[in-house]
């Protein structure tokens, strides 16, 4: 079979590594992706801690409980 | 109007620089709590950029890039050479003789002192190339005008660079070449590997830091065809798109003077630009030397920071009208968050001061693991390069880092190229 421009019978090709290769690629993301939302938690939640302010209420209200109760008197 | 919009890009960045040292400074004045949201959301900007490289990443994987087959079609290889050693030189030459493909090979010495034409003199009489001496110093702008105007073959359909120190595969001419069939695509790069990576330390970090440039990088911004800087070791372009640009690549200005360096990623922006595609192909091997020494190696990492900051404001000029996600995370990424960070940089010194113990025991082991994490692919799929991302990491952190803001400072600075491989360009 003739073609009239021998470019067009070029074959194309995939750039791409083996097939084996390619599998071990795609396999390695089953490690990379909880790897990954683990970074992404450890971050994000360790920043949002910052964010928090402390809690003087329920400090108090645990302190109640410890600490005898003073009565004062005028 | 470019010119303008540059020059208020540019004065915007100290504005980001100050601010965020601003922001850091009134936690200690007012109650309010911005600078904890303004940390919060910086790292919020780094795990989301994240996740969108390996997004990218992923796609590349499942889906790699399909070319047509390289047949005949000629590509033209311009060597631009300066100063280089004969025998490295001729080295090169012999490769790109050796590698598959119909070719015309252009060679231009550009004013070098050392000698080093009368080598190519006698590589004329024997070997199939053509030879071009410049009586001065031009640089590889006008190198690479010179080349494509006047010396180039009517039938050459792509234009190869190739820098003078720069060993070439067999394969990577054509592998380069053939996504230029792709009528969308202006302009491919190929990966570079150092030859000297095991000679010290320091090569073994540069050899990993090269590796997560391109590998993670650009092969991420390839698969949208956004590669930001096709790297002067080996670089294709469509000559018809190349003569249309050459003029503009030669003659651009910055703040009112005329550039000199960063030009591989000028001439990119420039394909860009034309609303034309740019990928990387990993399969396209070329080798070469990286700086061996400390100081070499900051020179030229100097240079390259200055025209990263450059060439990124030029990308925002255009970027918002032909490529928004281009803009988006030129804008985003490599331009507002190196510098809005200064804040978050001077915490960490004032933490280091008053806190030596946090930054030992929580810090810095959190910094490693998570720098880890990003980078991944390292131990995955180049365990040997394991140590160098070791060092890559304080690298990146005490030095890296300062050098982009040196950078902002000295961006008009004209650095001339050196011999030194631009591996990182």
């Amino acid at each position: 079979m003739s073609v009239e421009s021998p470019r067009h019978a070029a074959a194309q090709r995939t750039a791409a590594a083996s097939r084996r290769v390619r599998a071990f690629r795609l396999a390695s993301w089953l490690l990379i992706v909880p790897t990954l939302s683990f970074f992404s938690f450890s971050v994000v939640g360790g920043a949002r801690g910052l964010e928090s302010k402390p809690d003087y209420a329920g400090a108090v209200g645990r302190l109640a409980h410890v600490l005898p109760a003073v009565r004062s008197s005028r | 109007v470019a010119q303008r919009a540059q020059t208020a890009i540019y004065a915007a960045l100290f504005g980001v620089v100050v601010g965020s040292a601003a922001l850091f400074f009134s936690h200690y004045a007012t109650d309010a709590h911005f600078w904890q949201r303004f940390t919060f959301c910086y790292l919020l900007l780094g795990v989301a950029y994240t996740w969108y490289l390996f997004a990218l990443l992923f796609i590349n994987d499942l889906k790699p890039r399909r070319y047509q087959a390289y047949f005949r079609e000629k590509i033209a290889v311009v060597i631009p050479c300066y100063d280089q050693d004969p025998q490295v030189v001729e080295q090169t030459i012999r490769t790109v003789l050796r590698a598959r493909g119909l070719k015309q090979v252009i060679v231009i010495d550009d004013g070098s002192t050392n000698g080093v034409q009368e080598r190519l003199r006698e590589l004329v009489a024997t070997l199939p190339i053509t030879l071009h001496e410049f009586e001065e110093h031009a640089g590889k702008r006008e190198v690479l005008r010179f080349a494509t105007t006047r010396l180039l073959d009517e039938d050459v359909q792509f234009v190869v660079t190739v820098d003078s120190n720069t060993i070439l595969d067999d394969d990577a001419l054509v592998r380069v070449a053939e996504p230029l069939f792709d009528p969308e695509i202006g302009a491919s790069t190929g990966s570079v590997l150092l030859r000297n990576e095991r000679q010290n330390l320091l090569t073994r970090m540069i050899g990993t830091y090269t590796w997560i440039n391109l590998n993670i990088q650009k092969q991420a911004q390839s698969v949208i065809s956004n590669v930001v800087c096709c790297n002067g070791c080996l670089a294709a372009y469509r000559a018809d798109l190349l003569r249309e640009i050459v003029d503009d690549f030669a003659n651009q200005q910055f703040l009112g003077e005329r550039c000199t360096h960063s030009d591989d990623r000028h001439l990119t922006n420039l394909v860009l630009k034309r609303g034309y595609g740019v990928v990387y192909v990993a399969e396209a091997t070329s080798w070469t030397e990286a700086p061996a020494t400390a100081r070499g190696f900051l020179r030229q990492q100097r240079r390259v920071k200055r025209g990263y900051i450059r060439e990124s404001i030029y990308t925002l000029t255009y970027a918002w009208r032909v490529n928004p996600l281009l803009f988006a995370q030129t804008l985003c990424w490599d331009l507002i968050a190196p510098f809005l960070s200064f804040g978050l940089r001077i915490g960490l010194i004032v933490t280091a001061i008053s806190n030596p113990r946090l930054i030992v025991t929580t810090i810095v082991p959190s910094w490693i693991v998570l720098t880890l994490v990003r980078n991944i692919f390292v131990p995955l799929r180049a365990g040997r390069k394991l140590p160098g991302l070791l060092l890559y990491i304080f690298y990146s952190e005490l030095c890296l880092y300062w050098l982009n803001l040196w950078a902002l400072f000295t961006v008009k600075n004209q650095s001339s190229v050196t011999r030194a491989s631009t591996a990182q360009a």
